[in-house]
């Protein structure tokens, strides 16, 4: 198992040098570099060249293009981002305050996307080509296809300005500071309830869908064949028998979506002005700083490959079919 | 012959049919002819009541008014070449339903069968006409800002079907040309990364060894990227305008094709057709583009309208953020960030765009389950022959 694992991890080298040279090059498409492309020709025109000049040099930017390649890597490299153009703070630092936030809304949009997408997809597969199946599988299918900025602002203007049930936006009250512990959690559980029902409920759909295909599929193996035929109950075949496999691809599903817990989602941030990665991206795209947005482009790039590894590995401790020595085939 | 006891019937409900839809009715199949008839109808309604504008798009430049009269002047003739050929096919089988066994037909069959992906069709055949026609339908000049004190914020009526917004401006006429934006460009970035990719992931699989280890790696690259992010940074990059958003959009959707085609293709370039148009000296690229990509281009179907539909959600996503299409260039997305921030006092502005926006994608998910449906190999041929 070790031994595999360290094999993945030295695959998934090259694969980390391409992102992080990609992202370097991406940035580097636009003609210029980012300063003139930070300082808009309007703005720069404004501002004193030998204070540009100062900037590119406090930037690493007046170095030869290779150099600054050379630099990038050995910076990433040791977890050094460079520093925002408009904070003027090391992006590390900035990067780091948005994750806990992050955490805060994946985590429970992946937890509610986990028990709805799960159950009803096992209820569906049991009860396959019933009213009760066709109704979720379309309605699945439906709601996995809603934009989420429109579902947002549609609950938004039901749930926030019509009926004053749950705050627009924000992460906290006014008087968050004056609430007791157990006061301060239920303020902030009372934020995160319309954002991470958004995430859910999306994710929850493409989850039932695929459970229920893969429930099916189990369903469908002899084995089962065989233990109706001993005259188990159904409910046993299916918890114990079917079920169990069924689960096992799942496993590999949530390990894939690791890119969405840290990396967080950007559209749903930023409309609940919620301070994630997410909001964090888009309004660097916005002001056009480029350390940010490389910084986070990277990592999310960087987690999906370790998300994929991650995946692979719990796959093969779980499934005893899969044998982590042998070649593994595609 | 069927054909000899057929001919007699022929002549004087082929000069019927010339009527679109009265062919159909003489001959019992009412649906067909009420509904050939009923399109018919809208459409000469249509030019009859927007004459003006259909026949004084000819003396403009603007190529789009054009096209939409044109399009019109087709959809007439289209509907009469149809209910020709359709009453000439229904005599000719005389009754007995035609039934054809190859899998596309079976596969029609199949899809016809499913109610919801027949109706979704519908639905994006139509938005996608509205697009096309909008020069010709829309009540008011989407750009327009008329008195604006007067007419700002007014609520959807007869007169503004959709409502107005902040400058005055009709929702619907913008709606409608916000469709454009939002459709074409799902359309042709669809379009972009499918053919950048089936090239790609064919010619990977079909020479491989190196060129398809250096290939597949780049693609490992690519792919590692969340799209959204990475057409965030492309974005942010580049200046957004229709023509970049196009591109930006497609450049960063294909490696998902060219992987999956690289394994279609690896499976059946070892098959019998393959080795044998290259034992009869077919050059590569012939085999590729005339043996190997046909072969494999059905699933790759029901990804195109599943991709159209991720490519108008991500256009319409960059909008709303403000850094896809930027007002007053009117898109689905940035129509209904317009109206966000105005949710209690004007719900209308965000509502109606983003209701399209859900329509339309929703019509394209279902047609593509409804497409893997019917196109599902394993399940083809079972029922149906």
């Amino acid at each position: 198992m070790l031994k595999y694992i360290i094999k993945r991890l030295l695959l998934s080298v090259p694969l980390v040098l391409g992102i992080v040279t990609a992202t370097f090059f991406i940035a580097r498409l636009a003609p210029g570099d980012p300063m003139d492309m930070y300082l808009e020709p309007q703005r720069q025109r404004q501002v004193d060249p030998e204070v540009i000049e100062l900037m590119r040099k406090r930037y690493g930017l007046d170095q030869p293009i290779h150099v600054q390649y050379v630099t990038w890597i050995k910076n990433v490299a040791r977890g050094d981002f460079g520093e925002s153009f408009r904070h003027r703070r090391p992006v590390r630092d900035i990067v780091a305050e948005a994750v806990p936030y992050t955490l805060q809304l994946t985590i429970l949009a992946l937890l509610l996307d986990a028990l709805f997408g799960i159950s009803l997809g096992i209820i569906s597969a049991v009860k396959q080509y019933t009213k009760l199946d066709k109704t979720l599988t379309v309605g699945s299918l439906i709601v996995y296809a809603i934009p989420s900025f429109w579902l947002a602002l549609m609950l938004i203007m039901l749930f926030s300005v019509n009926l004053g049930w749950f705050p627009t936006s924000q992460t906290r009250s006014m008087n968050y500071e004056d609430l007791t512990m157990i006061g301060k959690f239920l303020d902030r559980m009372w934020h995160l309830a319309l954002p991470v029902f958004v995430l859910g409920i999306a994710g929850a759909a493409g989850t039932a869908r695929y459970m229920r295909n893969r429930l099916l599929e189990v369903l469908n193996e002899e084995y089962i064949v065989a233990a109706r035929a001993r005259g188990f109950r159904e409910r046993t075949v299916i918890v114990k028998h079917a079920l169990r496999n069924a689960l096992i691809p799942i496993v590999t599903i949530y390990g894939m979506s690791l890119p969405f817990l840290l990396g967080g989602a950007t559209i749903i941030e930023t409309i609940f002005a919620w301070p994630g990665m997410g909001r964090l991206t888009v309004a660097a795209v916005g002001g056009r700083d480029y350390p940010i947005i490389m910084a986070t482009t990277t990592i999310a790039a960087l987690l999906t490959v370790f998300g994929n590894l991650l995946a692979d590995v719990t796959y093969a401790a779980v499934d005893p079919r899969v044998s982590y020595d042998a070649p593994r085939k595609r | 012959m069927r054909r000899e006891n057929a001919e007699p019937r022929r002549s004087p409900h082929r000069l019927r049919a010339l009527i679109p839809g009265l062919g159909h009715l003489a001959l019992g199949h009412t649906g067909r002819g009420v509904r050939l008839m009923l399109f018919s109808v809208a459409t000469i309604f249509l030019v009859v009541w927007r004459w003006d504008r259909f026949i004084g798009a000819f003396s403009t430049p603007f190529l789009d008014r054009w096209l939409a009269s044109i399009f019109l002047i087709l959809m007439l003739a289209g509907v009469i070449w149809y209910s020709l050929r359709d009453v000439g096919r229904i005599q000719q089988s005389a009754g007995e339903e035609r039934r054809g066994k190859s899998p596309w037909a079976v596969a029609m069959r199949r899809f016809r069968e499913n109610r919801l992906a027949v109706y979704s069709i519908y639905i994006i055949i139509l938005f996608y006409a509205l697009a096309i026609l909008a020069p010709i339908l829309t009540p008011y000049d989407p750009a327009a800002i008329p008195d604006v004190m007067a007419n700002r914020y007014l609520p959807p009526s007869g007169d503004h079907l959709f409502g107005t917004d902040e400058f005055g401006r009709d929702l619907f006429s913008r709606a409608l040309y916000g469709a454009r934006v939002s459709l074409s460009i799902g359309l042709l970035a669809m379009i972009i990364a499918k053919t950048i990719g089936t090239l790609y992931g064919s010619v990977a699989a079909y020479f491989g060894g190196t060129v398809d280890n250096v290939l597949m790696r780049i693609v490992d690259v690519w792919i590692a990227f969340p799209t959204f992010y990475l057409m965030l940074m492309l974005v942010g990059v580049f200046e957004a305008n229709i023509v970049v958003l196009v591109l930006i959009l497609g450049l960063t959707a294909w490696p998902g094709t060219a992987r999956f085609i690289r394994g279609e293709i690896l499976s059946l370039k070892n098959q019998a057709f393959t080795e044998s148009a290259r034992a009869i000296g077919l050059p590569a690229h012939l085999i590729i583009v005339r043996h190997l990509i046909p072969s494999a281009l059905s699933p790759v179907l029901v990804t195109a309208a599943l991709a159209v539909a991720g490519m108008i959600g991500a256009e319409a996503g960059l909008s709303y953020l403000g850094l896809g299409i930027r007002p007053p260039t009117p898109s689905w997305g940035n129509m209904v960030a317009a109206g966000k921030d105005n949710l209690l006092n004007a719900w209308w502005v965000a509502f109606f765009p983003g209701g399209l926006l859900t329509l339309t994608l929703i019509s394209f998910s279902l047609l593509a389950d409804g497409l893997r449906d019917a196109l599902d190999p394993k399940a083809l041929m079972q029922k149906y022959v």
